[in-house]
């Protein structure tokens, strides 16, 4: 009969295949160790990650089998591409307030007035100038000859549109933290007075807050909220150019911009959700730049002679909420961490030295939620890893009448090595005679489990930024009616809440940041508050060479002084 | 065949109601989703509010048949996430994930066809023992552990393909790749099986007592009556890919119905789940009625 197969051929074709794809899961081979130029040696060394999590063990051989150079992204041109966990949901500033939507929405549209992240100083934006006329009342000046990315003129009338706007959609995400304005009087094109509720010491943050884009009045109406959810205009250093979702954000450089032209020609933002994947993506040159790049990558990319890695602190404070009482929202709530003693033990129980060494220096060890350059940080209790000391928390249970009560721990694994972290923690808490019940989460979980009434238990960990950069937000939570979640009562919580009033309304800098002082003093657990602040998180940004950007202490993306070398 | 059609068409009426209210069931399981559409802050008079906005205060069957009537019309309700109305924002998806799952099995038939074929005709041969052994270890492989293998083979070791993302067809090699080899693995055991009764079966024994070649006995002969049953377990196993289409769009940044739907479950945003449940169990069907109309190509008795 006729043998029509080459059988013996046809399987040493397939163990070829086989072979090769062994080899993919090796080590790279040492030729394609960097030769041309030393690599940058790391600033800590052997550093876990402070990226994102990377909740799946696969993810390691991504560093594998780099290549020695990373080519240049596929695009050509002065374009640089950035590879993120995602993107926007909506291109409509008050819509979507997400870290990440903030960055791309900033490359579009501008505010009145800029915060420098390394100072937390204001900076004129699209205002000339600004006097604080008295308590209520903000006089700005704004700059002349600014035209939207469509030629619509910026001026007074636009900057009142786009306040009002938020102000009249209950359904906006933004709209409560909008609500400080009162009144907005338009005197001329260029000059226009705000009206305050009530004297506001964070009027520029809030001014340089989320939704502060200046949008067109026109088109905006125009086009109405969907049109431009899906197509903004702003004055920004980029103009919109193209949006599939989940996919890619196309944006073109504004020549016109009132800043003067970008260095970059197209500016392209890519969601790539899986960490290993966005590496890969980097070490091939798919993309320009990575945020949050995984740990285990770290030397592959340091060792790359076109690529670099940058580390910055975040404003992320990773923290341990201790319920202190029932609230409104959980009236008949029991627990033992009502009782100030136990609280105390809990803060005196864990090292944060250890855990700062855990996660490799990729954090601050802190004891306080307001971290520089905000004002009323506390030196004291920033860059401090406070008083271990297990004897004396073993003590205290003893003295509170400690019994072996159970107290749940709940935790997630959103936030850079938490399960390790938090696992560590019950353990030493567990080590001191507390009865942990840990149960770790996914993030949405989590949430549910700590903002639904009559949910959220004894201890939750979080990590809470502050992208205001001013103290207020860091306490309104401890506020009296606000208290849902921890229930903390009593003189000393009554202290805290006539302190975080007048500091809120406080025109005094310099006082203001005394009282923030004092109320930090009073959150601690340690003195008898409802929480223990653990650590200040730092986070990568790794990108090519050829792109000159220096992440800001928040990592803030806005590329309108980037350039393509 | 218009009858069969036409009645099968029909059938899949109570089965999309029984699944709006598996769906619903599911969405309501877990609680009040009031929580889903309120800011972390939120006051309880705001909570309340949100409650009243979006019906969750009225009885659950009332509930249900708003739900109902909303579907009737396309509406599944707005995304949270998106605040855009849910449907279109999964049939925008819809293209992208179809055009990954026909690669898919257009990757995974051009593999288990010549293997299972070559492998039943030539059993026990070292090629049959080397198919078994890689079809073992491909079905043993987890896709989100083979993309990144693919990766950094094809990608970042060879320079071949891009890692992830869409443009061009060379985007889809590795994503099909990935996740057609799964099925492929699963096609050439069948057809390997199949095959294997067929040749057995006295009418192959008599073409071949005739004289006719190897090639003619098995695509004249014996391939059709061998892939009725593979076509079987090929349409059931349809969902199992668009399962899969969730991991693998997951890895390569593919910008589907899956990726869709993980973030939807990652944030609840219940009504692009709703919306996509219903469109991947229609599809479901849909592709389940073409298989089994498919059954008259494939054996001329079969009549409806």
């Amino acid at each position: 009969m006729h043998k029509p197969f080459g059988f013996n051929q046809a399987a040493l074709a397939a163990l070829l295949v086989m072979t090769i794809v062994i080899s993919a899961c090796g080590q790279a081979p040492q030729s394609a160790a960097p030769t041309a130029a030393p690599a940058p040696a790391p600033t800590t060394a052997a550093a876990p990650t402070a990226a994102a999590p990377a909740p799946t063990a696969a993810a390691a051989p991504t560093a594998a089998a780099a290549p020695t150079a990373a080519p240049a992204a596929a695009t050509g041109g002065k374009t640089v591409t950035v590879g993120l966990k995602e993107l926007v949901t909506s291109f409509d500033y008050p819509y979507d307030w997400a870290i990440v939507a903030t960055w791309i929405h900033s490359n579009i549209g501008d505010c009145l007035v800029w915060r420098d992240r390394e100072t937390a100083k204001f900076v004129p934006w699209l205002a000339e100038s600004w006097e604080n006329v008295n308590d209520t009342t903000w006089r700005f000046k704004l700059k002349q000859g600014i035209t939207f990315h469509n030629g619509e003129p910026f001026n007074a009338a636009a900057v009142k549109y786009t306040i009002d706007r938020i102000q009249a959609d209950e359904k906006a995400l933004v709209f409560p933290q909008w609500r400080f304005i009162k009144e907005i009087k338009v005197i001329d094109d260029y000059n226009m007075e705000f009206v305050t509720t009530g004297p506001e010491p964070a009027f520029l943050s809030k001014m340089s807050g989320t939704a502060c884009q200046v949008v067109p009045p026109k088109y905006t109406e125009e086009v109405g909220k969907e049109g431009f959810a899906q197509k903004p205009v702003g004055t920004g250093p980029f103009k919109f150019v193209e949006w599939k979702k989940d996919d890619r954000v196309v944006l073109e450089a504004n020549p016109d911009y009132f800043q003067g032209k970008p260095g970059i020609d197209q500016l392209i933002f890519r969601a790539i959700p899986e960490d290993s994947t966005r590496v890969a993506e980097l070490l091939t040159g798919g993309v320009d730049m990575i945020i949050s790049a995984p740990m285990q990558d770290w030397q592959r990319i340091e060792g790359n002679q076109n690529l670099t890695l940058d580390r910055f602190l975040t404003t992320q404070v990773q923290l341990i909420a201790l319920r202190s009482g029932p609230s409104k929202t959980f009236e008949d709530w029991t627990g033992i961490t009502s009782n100030p003693k136990v609280r105390e033990a809990v803060a005196y129980a864990i090292d944060r030295q250890a855990l700062v060494e855990l996660l490799g220096g990729m954090a601050i060890p802190t004891m306080t939620r307001i971290t520089p350059p905000t004002l009323g940080s506390s030196p004291k209790l920033y860059n401090s890893v406070g008083t271990y000391d297990p004897e004396k928390a073993r003590q205290l249970l003893q003295e509170a009448g400690y019994n072996g009560e159970k107290l749940t721990f709940h935790s997630t694994t959103a936030w850079p090595m938490q399960k390790e972290v938090t696992e560590a923690i019950a353990a030493m808490l567990t080590d001191v005679g507390l009865n942990i019940d840990l149960q770790i989460l996914e993030i949405t979980a989590f949430r549910e489990q700590v903002y639904a009434p009559r949910k959220n238990q004894e201890i939750y960990m979080d990590a809470l930024g502050n992208s205001f950069f001013d103290p207020w937000i860091t306490v309104l939570a401890e506020q009296s009616d606000r208290r849902e979640r921890s229930g903390w009562n009593g003189p000393q919580a009554d202290e805290a809440d006539t302190l975080i009033r007048a500091a809120a309304v406080n025109m005094n800098a310099a006082e203001r940041a005394k009282q923030y002082e004092q109320i930090q003093d009073l959150l601690l657990a340690e003195n008898g508050g409802p929480y223990v602040f653990l650590y200040q998180l730092k986070d990568t940004v790794a990108r090519n060479k050829k792109v000159s950007f220096t992440p800001p202490p928040d990592g803030f993306l806005w590329f309108g002084k980037a350039s393509v070398n | 065949m218009g009858h069969y059609l036409l009645r099968r068409l029909l059938q899949m009426i109570p089965v999309l109601i029984g699944l709006t209210i598996i769906i619903f069931g599911v969405t309501r399981l877990r609680g009040d989703p009031t929580y889903q559409f309120v800011q972390a802050d939120a006051s309880q008079e705001e909570i309340d509010a949100v409650r009243r906005a979006y019906g969750f205060d009225r009885p659950l069957l009332e509930q249900y048949l708003v739900f109902a009537a909303g579907v009737l019309r396309g509406d599944f309700g707005e995304s949270f996430r998106f605040r855009q109305p849910a449907m279109p924002l999964v049939l925008e998806r819809v293209p992208a994930t179809l055009t990954l799952t026909l690669s898919a099995l257009l990757v995974a038939w051009l593999i288990a066809l010549p293997t299972g074929l070559i492998s039943a005709l030539r059993q026990n041969s070292a090629i049959d023992l080397t198919a078994t052994g890689i079809s073992v270890i491909g079905r043993a492989m987890p896709n989100y552990w083979m993309g990144i293998m693919f990766i950094l083979l094809f990608s970042v070791q060879l320079g071949w393909l891009p890692v992830s993302g869409t443009g061009d067809w060379r985007n889809l090699v590795i994503p099909s790749l990935t996740l057609g080899l799964g099925l492929a693995t699963t096609l050439t055991r069948l057809i390997r099986s199949s095959m294997l009764e067929v040749i057995r079966q006295e009418y192959i024994t008599t073409a071949r007592a005739k004289g006719l070649g190897e090639w003619a006995l098995v695509f004249r002969h014996a391939l059709r009556n061998c892939l009725i049953s593979v076509v079987t377990v090929f349409g059931l196993q349809i969902g199992w890919l668009l399962g899969g289409a969730v991991i693998v769009e997951q890895v390569f940044a593919w910008p589907g119905m899956g990726r869709l739907m993980l973030q939807a479950v990652y944030t609840r945003d219940l009504a692009v789940i709703q919306a996509g449940v219903f469109v991947s169990a229609l599809l479901i069907m849909v592709i389940n009625l073409i298989v089994d109309v498919s059954y008259t190509l494939l054996d001329p008795r079969i009549r409806y």
